[in-house]
């Protein structure tokens, strides 16, 4: 049976969800929380995100095209890097 | 006319040249100019120690991000003394002769402050003032442009998200109106820390998220402004009553001896109007204070 979109994408958030989780052990991040400012996402931290958003989209991110505005909560995150491609 | 003379270091080798009697006396007048504007937004002058423990800069991840900029001393094993007591034409002494280093020459003056606030929960935000002697190992020196040991006042602030937002943005303001003051050109640009891997996760974070701007006169940073967001509130533990999670900081900074250079080359050495003007503009009494 097909995925609907909506659960593909919302799977791949979960996973994305799961990761900050495990470097934030017994914390609560919501949707709209600012992971940049507050840390959640760290620098050290922040190229292993980008490869697990490439891994999760299947597409590559050109780094050149960044900004950190795109990361900014998990809700820019879905936006930005898992909504399926319009094909 | 040479504004360094130093008998202790005539090559330049380790970036330590001696500030003559003149460029003693702007130090002096530089240093109190900037305190005097960090009091002014409400910071405290504290002196930090001269030296800080090796395990508490590894903590803030110093030697993760610096490590070939860290200075260490360290004193000579025990069982060398004697053998040094009596040594004739000492050169260097080799790693093998010395004890472990506990301890490091600081490369920047507000590591002191998030050390002297460790585990504390501060009843407000605070801002502190400093002036720091820090030290750096670069692989090249220049007169007071580049040196290996220099003065830093910093102007630091622990707080909330937007505090330590204001506090640079204030600061920012601030050495601008001093540089327009003396008719210094100075811009403000994006910066970035000399990381040890500059293709790094952080350094590309860092670049993404602009968290220091320098303040440039021709090519030379002679001050910058610094957001921490909550790194060393965390790694020190500090939190502000009634804050949820860990502190906040950010610091202004100053390199004395880059603004003596730039002063200097600027006025064409014309020490008199070099002492009027900054005693104009910082607000100093006729004796430089």
């Amino acid at each position: 049976m097909a995925m609907r979109s909506d659960d593909v994408r919302s799977n791949r958030l979960d996973e994305v969800r799961a990761w900050l989780r495990s470097k934030h052990p017994g914390q609560e991040i919501g949707d709209h929380e600012d992971l940049i400012e507050s840390r959640l996402i760290d620098s050290l931290q922040f190229l292993e995100l980008v490869y697990l958003l490439q891994s999760l989209s299947g597409r590559t991110i050109d780094m050149d095209s960044l900004t950190v505005d795109l990361f900014r909560t998990l809700a820019a995150i879905e936006q930005n890097f898992l909504e399926e491609a319009a094909s | 006319m040479a504004i360094t003379q130093t008998h202790a270091d005539p090559d330049n080798r380790f970036g330590a040249p001696t500030l003559d009697a003149n460029a003693t006396k702007l130090l002096s007048m530089l240093d109190t100019a900037f305190r005097r504007l960090s009091q002014r937004q409400g910071a405290m002058p504290m002196t930090m120690p001269a030296l800080l423990p090796v395990a508490d800069m590894a903590r803030l991840d110093l030697f993760v991000n610096f490590p070939h900029l860290v200075l260490l001393p360290s004193a000579l094993k025990e069982e060398e003394t004697s053998r040094y007591s009596s040594a004739a034409q000492l050169r260097s002494v080799p790693g093998e002769d010395l004890q472990a280093s506990d301890l490091v020459l600081p490369t920047a003056a507000c590591f002191g402050v998030y050390l002297h606030l460790q585990k504390r929960v501060l009843e407000k935000a605070v801002k502190i003032t400093v002036l720091g002697r820090c030290f750096r190992r670069e692989s090249y020196y220049h007169g007071l442009r580049r040196m290996m040991g220099f003065h830093m006042r910093e102007a630091v602030c622990v707080g909330s998200s937007d505090q330590t937002r204001e506090h640079v943005d204030e600061m920012g303001a601030h050495i601008e109106k001093f540089a327009a003051g003396l008719r210094l050109p100075l811009r403000r640009e994006k910066a970035s820390d000399p990381f040890f891997d500059p293709t790094g996760s952080r350094a590309l974070m860092q670049k993404l998220a602009p968290v220091k701007h320098e303040f440039l006169h021709g090519d030379l940073a002679i001050a910058s402004v610094n957001l921490h967001r909550n790194f060393f509130g965390e790694r020190c533990e500090i939190t502000i009553a009634g804050q949820e999670g860990s502190a906040f900081s950010s610091c202004a900074a100053f390199g004395l001896e880059r603004w003596i250079a730039v002063l200097v080359e600027h006025f064409h050495g014309d020490w008199p109007t070099i002492f009027a003007a900054v005693s104009e503009v910082g607000g100093l009494k006729k004796d430089g204070e």
